[in-house]
């Protein structure tokens, strides 16, 4: 943890000789509306390259189509869904890809005044936290509120380098209870319903920690022309371990524990800017599993070998929004809107359609709001979401943003 | 706006323990696995139309007061009773009459083995039913009742010390080929009594309709009147998808329940929302306990052990609980379907243990455009402990049994 304890006494010096955010300026009407339009090629004066937001989309759609097309070929000719089958990841992925295109072009040719960058638009923030709800509906069943806490520093180098390290952790606030709904256990207490017992209880815990690297490539490629303008690209890494604990208590007063450590060492990604709002981010690898479990009353685990455990993907399309009616003369305010597959069933959230249960991952549909008073450093950011899956649901979010961390740089062209 | 973000805000954090609270199922949705759970006990008893509480029992009971999901239970028409015990080596009914009239009933059991010794009396004083000695799987009984004197049926069969089980699973659009591997399992009831090592019964692991619509379930349970052997059930996916009603626990009762062969305990696990109802969750130290059984098989639709890719239960936490509990208990095998094909995963390391997980979801649903490989799995019991190896049906105009491409990564079975 020194490291973190470390970066943080760096951040909370850093306000001094960081970089706030430059005020977004204010609104020239008078530009011509074809600035940056909504399909065609545009150079956004102070950023680089050029952008085609139509072709960076078009490509996106065909790429993703592939992708879907290929799963589902794949799952319909193998029916297998078998070790090393990637179908289920690529139909995902490839559903984000195509959606996302879809529906970006849509936002693009709704602009009004065309697909200009969206100042201060909202990003991961420094200090978070993330409140999903609980409740249960079943008579004597309870399910906790999950609360969750994270710290992403952000430090740059330059316009070339971004590093995110990050440490969270997430649990809920109190113990889950479920009954045990068999009719012949039922008792009964003068003017209730009837009343099955507890037969289990759970209490989660989930601690994260890891950074996100990403270097910006220079267009498209060194020495490559740019006359396609497909949009800015980034290599993105982010090594992370994650530890969940399930604590169980299982018709027995004596608990149990499972424990999962999940690896991933080699998540490797791309950003693709399609157009100055609009990103598609593609996250892959593999994980490195460690199984633990305890016997019945014992908190002692029995812990095996690392073993290759399911391979891990995420993509997500996000469209910055610029909110400009609703911002004043002393605020700013922003908007983003965020689509996500995350192809993982660690968290207890699937997408299940029909008889399709548990080959996907869950979907994420959100929102981020930015509020800044204006030249201010620290800037407030609230989302709401909803995991659109089996086990999963809406939550909230309110975080800080601190500026950045700027490492001094040294000949690093923008 | 002010408004809006405010009301969204009290909705999230509004608790929904304060909505209208309800007993689990209370509505009725058995598509989910808890629910499920409610309809597999409720179908394991009955109350006639002439008032006789018809319950399963478990070995141990000592009264009729309560029962246990380890059957179905079905009023046919009015006076006749059919009964589906879940395991294959025995059974145990209670029959309660409500009042002291006289009460007769005409008792149908099916999915009994033909040398299953069936015994009906007050308790106390079972006796011996003669056995027609068919070879069917169903027998018939007709029961008086006076006084109010409770009537136990019970059921045992005989334990070879050498013996077979044959799994399956995933017949989905394919009853057909599924017809062909029961036609077959006469011919290997009979290679089995020849080896020494009796078939003593079939685990169909789930997925034997694709919609989960009544004439598919129908369907299948007229081709098990067809099975030389018992066979008992456990739902998948596709069993339970889009079924508002328990079709799954209406044709074939219980979809999660425990029962010995022998020397092996046997737990068959609903599975088929990709996870299990949380009760079940609670209960599997005592479904997974042995004890004095020598050997342990678990067999359920989804493949627990979620490998590299989209299989798995939904929640890989309930992966890692369940396969930890069967490392505590000593599984010999842990038998599954939903993935079409025949794979062997023959020591998968979960903790400080391993685990010999087989999938056979071999029972005729459609294996892609590969060769298909439809047949059972045959698990043998003997001396040497248990050993496991792929019996193929194969379809009409394909290659003989273990021939053909893709036969590396199977384990034919190489004797009869």
């Amino acid at each position: 943890m020194r490291p973190m304890v470390l970066l943080l006494a760096l951040l909370l010096a850093a306000p001094a000789q960081a970089q706030a955010p430059p005020s977004p300026p204010p609104l020239d009407l008078s530009l011509p509306a074809k600035t940056c339009p909504q399909i065609e090629r545009c150079c956004v004066a102070g950023t680089q390259p050029c952008w085609h937001p139509g072709l960076s989309r078009a490509l996106l759609a065909a790429g993703a189509g592939a992708a879907l097309g290929g799963g589902l070929l794949g799952f319909e000719s193998g029916d297998s869904l078998g070790t090393g089958d990637p179908y289920a990841q690529m139909v995902g992925t490839g559903l984000i890809g195509l959606v996302g295109a879809g529906v970006g072009t849509l936002l693009g040719l709704l602009s009004p005044r065309g697909e200009t960058a969206v100042e201060d638009r909202p990003g991961r923030p420094t200090f978070r936290l993330k409140l999903s709800p609980g409740g249960s509906s079943t008579l004597d069943e309870a399910a906790p509120y999950g609360l969750a806490l994270s710290f992403d520093p952000t430090i740059t180098a330059g316009d070339v380098f971004q590093l995110q390290p990050s440490v969270g952790a997430s649990f809920g606030l109190g113990t889950s209870a479920d009954v045990d709904p068999r009719p012949q256990l039922q008792a009964f207490r003068q003017g209730q319903d009837a009343l099955f017992p507890v037969t289990l209880t759970r209490s989660r815990l989930k601690v994260a920690a890891g950074a996100e690297m990403a270097w910006k490539l220079p267009y498209p490629l060194p020495g490559v022309a740019r006359p396609a303008s497909a949009g800015r690209f980034e290599i993105r890494y982010r090594p992370t371990v994650e530890v969940r604990r399930v604590t169980r208590h299982p018709g027995t007063a004596q608990e149990q524990v499972t424990e999962h450590v999940a690896l991933y060492p080699a998540l490797l990604g791309f950003r693709w800017h399609t157009s100055p709002r609009q990103r598609f981010t593609f996250f892959a690898g593999p994980r490195v599993d460690w199984i633990g479990f305890s016997d019945p009353g014992s908190t002692e685990l029995r812990r095996g070998p690392p073993v290759l455990g399911g391979f891990y993907a995420e993509a997500w399309y996000q469209v910055d929004v610029p909110l400009t009616p609703l911002a004043t003369t002393k605020t700013s305010v922003s908007g983003r809107f965020n689509l996500g597959y995350v192809h993982s069933k660690l968290d207890g959230e699937a997408f299940d359609l029909g008889a399709i249960i548990g080959f996907f991952g869950p979907v994420n549909v959100s929102w981020d709001l930015r509020i800044r008073r204006r030249d201010a450093p620290v800037a407030l950011q609230i989302g709401a979401g909803i995991w659109l899956t089996e086990g999963g649901g809406p939550y909230i979010e309110v975080a800080l943003v601190t500026p950045d961390i700027a490492l001094p740089t040294r000949g690093v062209a923008p | 706006m002010r408004p809006l973000p405010l009301i969204a805000l009290a909705l999230l954090l509004s608790p929904l323990q304060s909505c209208a609270s309800h007993p689990e199922c209370a509505l009725g949705e058995y598509e989910s696995a808890e629910c499920r759970v409610v309809a597999e006990n409720h179908y394991a008893r009955v109350l006639t139309s002439h008032g006789v509480e018809v319950r399963f029992q478990a070995d141990d009971a000592v009264d009729a007061s309560s029962w246990d999901a380890l059957g179905l239970v079905q009023e046919v028409e009015s006076g006749v009773v059919r009964l589906r015990p879940a395991a294959l080596m025995g059974f145990r009914v209670s029959f309660v009459p409500r009042d002291t009239e006289r009460r007769s009933l005409h008792v149908i059991v099916d999915n009994i083995a033909p040398d299953m010794l069936v015994s009906l009396g007050p308790d106390g004083q079972l006796q011996p039913q003669p056995n027609p000695g068919d070879g069917l799987l169903r027998r018939e009984f007709d029961l008086v009742m006076v006084d109010g004197a409770t009537i136990w049926m019970r059921g045992a069969r005989p334990c070879p010390p050498a013996y077979r089980i044959a799994v399956a699973a995933d017949i989905q659009t394919n009853p057909l080929q599924f017809e062909r591997i029961l036609q077959d399992l006469h011919q290997q009831v009979d290679d089995a009594e020849a080896a020494g090592e009796p078939l003593l019964g079939l685990l169909l692991l789930g997925d034997l309709a694709e919609e989960a619509a009544d004439d598919e379930f129908l369907r299948i349970d007229e081709l098990l009147v067809s099975s030389p052997v018992p066979v008992s059930v456990t739902a998948g996916n596709h069993d339970k998808a889009g079924d508002e009603f328990a079709r799954f626990n209406r044709y074939f009762g219980p979809g999660t329940f425990a029962f010995d062969v022998c020397r092996t305990h046997v737990v068959l696990m609903d599975t088929a929302d990709g996870a299990i109802a949380p009760s079940i969750e609670a209960r599997l130290p005592q479904l997974f306990d042995k004890g004095s059984m020598e050997h342990l098989i678990f067999g359920t639709h989804y493949v627990i052990y979620p490998d590299r890719t989209g299989q798995g239960l939904r929640d890989e936490d309930q992966s890692w609980y369940i396969l930890g509990e069967l490392v505590r208990a000593g599984v010999d095998r842990l038998m599954t379907g939903h993935a079409h094909y025949w794979k062997e995963y023959p020591a998968i390391t979960i903790g400080d243990g391993t685990i010999h997980e087989i999938i056979t979801g071999t029972g005729g649903a459609s294996q892609g455009e590969g060769h298909p490989r439809y047949g059972v799995t045959r698990l043998s019991f003997n001396d040497e402990g248990v050993d496991s190896c792929f019996h193929e049906v194969p379809v009409p105009g394909t290659e003989q049994p273990g021939q053909g491409p893709t036969t590396d990564t199977i384990d034919f079975c190489t004797t009869d």
